[in-house]
């Protein structure tokens, strides 16, 4: 009798513990090896216990659009914008003071999610093979004859479609679907993602590939002599479009004030110092130190174009665009 | 009477027992669940879209690669195959275990690390370069993919095909020696067309897997119709086309699945003597003895030699550091879930296969196809009905273990049929026929008169899920409990940022626990065949 | 059917096909046994005598038909109930357990000195710890009957028992096995396709063809007084001719001859070879054939007579050598057997 009604008081207390242990659960498209880190920190500062499902974003977005509203994530911890506002409506409203805190030219109006980073797109090329002066100016030089054959590209790719869909919405579809078509008559080669492209060309399949700024660095970090080099377009060209990593707090959470905890800690200056220099990215607030290796911020945005990173959402013509091209 | 006309006839007993009925329900509708969602998914499809994103040209482009893709694999792997399966049962070559055995181990090598093993071969760190100066051209496209899949999938044609020569009746090619036949005209007449059905089993599981496989393809930059699900699922987040893309993926599965049956009608596995399988002479190779260590050594110089080759190269480059308490637990964990899904997939595979053996008919032809269906389902629509089910009938068992394993189990589970199948087959019916003419009941006779000779293919084919569950990735991207992570997880994840340093010890760990298994495959499935035999 | 008290088996209509628009395997079959009796079912290959067996033992289910054993009515009861012990052509030993295990596996009564019992009864003492494949073609062949005996059936089937035994092993494992059945007072169906091991082995035989049965009957019966041509030629050589009967006798090319029952017309008779003498004409005897063919097989001989165009087989013993192309006399010793029609 002694022994049941402590058995009992035992699991009374141990369901009353675990009831009152504070948890997050974050789908995070992020890779694990760069994130893990950061979330020990998070855990230490916070007293919550984060339980993460990494995966693809793609993958991940496409897991919480089934799970719908029984989904138990808190957090969609995202790669690409196109992921973010094709989750939209799966996404509870932030507070506007969340997005305030920001950089301008990062900032969700809708304030469904809010940026955790940036990146640009950049243009790789093979240090061995290509000179200076052979370096296009403008992506609309990748269909000259010159480069026939030399340029790589992920037409799956969510930075690519990104690309795209900006590129659509400044210059029109008719435009882009050109661009598209006369690089593939440029007989432009089609690779899985940004790391295979910079593989790509270090193995000298391809002089050059169109991909995310952070990639290049992970190499040259361990190998000085890694052949690939890494430059812009022409200032103002679309090929130099900023892009964002970044997250949001999922409709179906019942447990909203930790998801809103863990986004904060994202944009605090300790977590935005942390993936400036870990991730070669840059950080959407003020006040942090930049990657040594990256171009300022404020050169980039110079050279960017002006396209708001609301509008970049809208991924259906976009991909409409690629299947009408034959490149999905 | 041979055993296997008994064996048809054996099975008019009225109605098959729940014992069997029940297992096959469960794998009837665990398979079933996905074709289902796909179904119920696909309905949601606006016609006009229909026509742009699932029936267009580039979709019959895709497909044709796809029978492309899967054409040169099983050629090439055939190629390896079937010579090594003959050198290692039917000559006087030496060292057939230690053969044998290396000739498994491939299949322990995920697809992704086939793949770059061979683009490794003559990339900027390739070894061709570093090692000895030269660049070769990289292997892309439709060779380079058919090669990497076929590198690690024909180990599978091998045991398929090693075991069908261990169980053939020996007299017959003797017999057919005495009237005057050469070797070659005794292969061809006698020797394949009595492989034949093993062969195009294994055809079936291999090509199945080629039309289901992404990582290696898309690695290789060869546009196959996988792709295109892919994309629709990663690009668009859409699950209505992409569910159309897949059902027409099951419906090429179901042709398959006819044209197997078709070719292989009429034609079975077992010897339909009552003699025992005699040891046959082994054939003297003579000097075809160095031209048999050189098939061997560059097969195995390919299969095990380049992605071993890439792993150390991958560790030399980058030093990893020290996460080997991590990769304790994630292999212990790893072998934690795939342990028991093999042996709950083996459970559910016996009843099945004694089904289609014993109670012939649509109902158990019907349960055998769904498994071959689950098998051919992409595993990212598998994993996301499993998704749908879980959390609108039992949300209790979404992200458990449990229903991790049941999707493990019900999207291999006719993998361990052909091992069970072919033991059944030459053990006949017979003996549980004079054991219930003693007076026993039909379980209590296959319980201990079939049973314990089951036990060598029960544990080779439970091995072989094992493996592949290892491997597995999408699946358990999407229904793994939180915070629980595979080894293949971890080495996808750490290749996908270009961390092959830290990737290596992961796949190397795959590599090393597999291989024991490999071995046991084999201490168990070449003994069954003899088992068997009498 | 015979009226006896005795009746074990009763076989009652079975029918079977194996499709559904095909031709009848066994075609309303029916037959007794006695107990302790020995059956054989004979017929050439294919005439559904093994399917009738299954039938019998349970593994098939007939489409019609009952099967009776001691009048109670089996046919839809699992084979694993009926009490039936059923040895295998292939004898189906349990390859994995040894032959002391083997025939425990279905003994009534457990025990060591059960196994040495039955072990002893079939001649192999002290082989209860061998593996079967450790044993030769007749000793497996016991341990599946001891291991039958052992379930202590009424009734046993044998599916082609000898088969697998060579030659020289054969008779005396006939004999040995026959000695053992009738000892123990264990019923028997037997299948079988050869005429000397059903004459030999059997008590009565049931010839069969094409899933009927021609003519059951005592052994001696069914060989002295075939009912129609197939199951004269098939149980051993014979002669047929053709004749006009008339009462108790038949004219033939070999003279009137006495008929074992009346007929008229014209009728094809059966003659057994050994039924005919053959001797050389005497002086101014007329012969009534010429010799064409002579085998010669040991003990006795077998002379190809012509006798008015018709050739008939004569069987006679050493003593008379004749050679081929000598004009003899060929008389016959005993009645001709006149032949119903043979179904087709």
């Amino acid at each position: 009798m002694k022994k049941t009604l402590l058995a009992g008081l035992g699991l009374v207390l141990g369901l009353t513990s675990f009831a009152a242990a504070e948890t997050v659960t974050i789908y995070s498209g992020r890779g694990e090896t760069l994130i893990a880190p950061l979330i020990k920190q998070f855990e230490a500062e916070t007293g919550v216990t984060a339980e993460v499902r990494y995966g693809g974003t793609s993958e991940l977005a496409t897991l919480l659009l089934e799970e719908g509203a029984k989904s138990p994530a808190d957090v969609f911890w995202a790669q690409d914008a196109g992921a973010l506002g094709a989750l939209s409506s799966a996404f509870a409203d932030l507070p506007a003071e969340v997005n305030e805190t920001v950089l301008d030219a990062f900032r969700n109006d809708a304030n469904k999610w809010v940026a955790t980073s940036g990146r640009t797109r950049v243009l790789v090329y093979s240090t061995e093979r290509v000179k200076d002066d052979d370096l296009p100016k403008n992506i609309a030089d990748l269909t000259n004859e010159k480069y026939k054959g030399r340029v790589a590209w992920a037409p799956t790719n969510g930075g690519f479609q990104a690309f795209v869909t900006a590129f659509r919405l400044t210059k029109g579809d008719e435009t882009v679907k050109a661009w598209l078509k006369a690089m593939i008559a440029n007989e432009a080669k089609v690779y899985r993602n940004n790391g295979t492209q910079i593989d790509a060309i270090a193995n000298g399949e391809v002089d050059f590939g169109l991909i995310n700024n952070y990639y290049l660095g992970r190499y040259t970090a361990r190998d000085a002599e890694f052949p690939v080099g890494q430059t812009t377009f022409a200032a103002g060209d679309i090929g130099n479009l900023v892009l964002v990593a970044g997250a949001g707090i999922v409709e179906a959470s019942d447990n909203k004030e930790n998801a809103r905890k863990f986004i904060d800690f994202l944009l605090s200056p300790a977590a935005q110092q942390f993936i400036t220099l870990q991730g070669y990215e840059y950080p959407v607030r003020t006040g942090i130190i930049p990657h040594a290796t990256l171009e300022p911020l404020e050169a980039v945005n110079e050279i960017s174009p002006k396209v708001d990173t609301n509008t970049l959402g809208d991924l259906e013509a976009t991909l409409n665009l690629l299947r009408e091209v034959g490149l999905l | 009477m041979t055993v296997l006309a008994t064996f048809t006839r054996a099975g008019r007993t009225p109605s098959p027992p729940l014992l069997l009925v029940v297992p096959a329900l469960v794998v009837g509708i665990g398979t079933l669940l996905p074709v289902f969602y796909l179904l119920m998914r696909a309905l949601d499809a606006d016609a006009s879209q229909l026509g742009e994103i699932v029936f267009r040209q580039r979709n019959l482009f895709l497909l044709l690669n796809t029978l492309k893709l899967v054409a040169v694999v099983l050629t090439l792997g055939t190629l390896f195959a079937l010579p090594a399966a003959w050198l290692v049962t039917r000559t006087d070559i030496r060292f057939k275990g230690l053969l044998s055995f290396l000739m498994a181990l491939p299949l322990a090598v995920p697809g992704y690390v086939m793949a770059y093993a061979l683009l490794g071969l003559s990339g900027y760190y390739g070894f061709a370069r570093q090692w000895a100066g030269i660049s070769l051209p990289p292997l892309h496209g439709l060779w380079g993919a058919g090669l990497a899949l076929s590198l690690y999938t024909f180990p599978y044609l091998f045991l398929n095909l090693r075991a069908a020569f261990l169980g053939m009746d020996p007299a017959l090619e003797e017999s057919a020696q005495s009237l005057g036949k050469s070797r070659l005209v005794i292969f061809r007449h006698i020797v394949l067309p009595q492989l034949w059905p093993a062969m195009v089993a294994s055809w079936l599981i291999v090509g199945l897997y080629v039309i289901g496989d992404f990582g290696a393809i898309a690695l290789m930059r060869y546009e196959v119709f996988s792709y295109a699900i892919f994309t629709q699922y990663s690009g668009a987040f859409d699950r209505t086309y992409a569910a159309w893309l897949s059902l027409m993926l099951l419906a090429l599965t179901v042709v398959a699945l006819s044209a197997q049956r078709a070719v292989t009608r009429n034609r079975r596995f077992a010897r339909t003597g009552t003699g025992s399988a005699r040891i046959t002479r082994p054939i003297g190779l003579g000097r075809w003895h160095l031209a048999a260590w050189a098939f061997f050594a560059l097969v195995v110089l390919c299969s095990l030699g380049l992605p071993l080759m890439v792993l150390g190269h991958w560790m030399r480059l980058g030093v990893p550091e020290a996460e080997w308490a991590h990769l304790g637990r994630t292999a212990l964990g790893t072998f934690l879930t795939a342990g028991p899904a093999a042996v709950l997939t083996m459970v559910l595979a016996v009843p099945v296969v004694v089904l289609t053996l014993r109670h012939p008919g649509p109902f158990a032809s019907l349960i055998e196809r769904l498994a071959f269906v689950g098998y051919a389902t992409p595993a990212l629509a598998f994993a996301l009905a499993m998704v749908f089910f879980a959390l609108r009938n039992a949300p209790f068992l979404y992200q458990s273990y449990a229903l991790l394993m049941f999707a493990y189990v019900m999207s291999f589970v006719a993998l361990a049929f052909g091992p069970i199948r072919l033991a059944l087959l030459q053990i006949g019916t017979r003996q549980e026929e004079a054991a219930r003419a003693l007076g026993v009941s039909p379980t209590t006779a296959f319980m201990r008169v079939v049973l314990p000779r089951l036990r060598r293919p029960m544990v080779a084919g439970s091995l072989l899920v094992f493996i592949m569950v290892v491997k597995e990735l999408p699946i358990t991207y999407l229904l793994a409990p939180m915070g629980y992570s595979t080894l293949a997880m971890n080495v996808f994840s750490r290749t996908n940022e270009g961390m092959m340093g830290d990737a290596a010890p992961f796949a190397l760990s795959i590599i090393l626990f597999s291989s024991l298994f490999v071995g046991l495959i084999l201490k168990y499935e070449g003994s069954a065949a003899r088992a068997a035999g009498k | 059917m015979r009226m006896t008290d005795n009746i074990l088996l009763s076989v009652r209509s079975l029918t079977r096909r194996f499709t559904s628009s095909g031709p009848a395997v066994v075609d309303d079959l029916s037959f007794d046994l006695d107990a302790g009796e020995i059956l054989a079912l004979i017929g050439p290959s294919g005439c559904g005598k093994t399917t009738t067996l299954r039938m019998i033992a349970g593994f098939e289910t007939p489409d019609a038909g009952r099967v009776l054993l001691s009048g109670r009515d089996l046919t839809s009861m699992p084979a694993e109930q009926r009490g039936i012990g059923m040895v295998f052509q292939d004898y189906a030993l349990f390859p994995h357990m040894t032959v002391g295990e083997n025939i425990r596996f279905g003994a009534r009564r457990k025990g060591r000195e059960m196994v040495a019992r039955y072990l002893g009864m079939v001649g192999l003492d002290g082989f209860d710890q061998r593996y079967p494949d450790q044993l030769s073609g007749g000793q497996q062949q016991r341990v599946a009957l001891a291991r039958s005996f052992a379930a202590e059936p009424r009734l046993i089937l044998l599916d082609e028992p000898f088969s697998n035994l060579d030659a020289a092993l054969r008779s005396a494992a006939r004999r040995e096995i026959r000695r053992l059945l009738k000892s123990a007072g264990i019923a028997i169906v037997f299948v079988t396709h050869d005429q000397e091991e059903a004459l030999s082995f059997a008590d009565r035989i049931a010839v069969m063809r094409d899933g009927r049965i021609l003519q059951n009957g005592a052994a001696h019966e069914v060989y002295d007084r075939p009912a129609d041509a197939f199951v004269a030629t098939f149980l051993g050589r014979t002669n047929l001719l053709e004749g006009t009967a008339e009462g108790g006798f038949v004219r033939t090319s070999l003279g009137l001859l006495p008929l074992t029952r009346p007929a008229s017309g014209r009728v094809s008779i059966s003659l057994r070879p050994e039924r005919l003498g053959i001797r050389a004409v005497e002086a101014d005897e007329q012969p009534n054939g010429r010799i064409v063919a002579v085998e010669f097989k040991g003990h006795d001989m077998t002379y190809w007579v012509d006798c008015n165009g018709v050739e008939v087989q004569v069987d006679a013993m050493q003593s008379i050598r004749l050679a081929e192309g000598t004009p003899v006399c060929v008389a016959v010793d005993g009645e001709a057997v006149p032949l119903g029609d043979s179904k087709q």
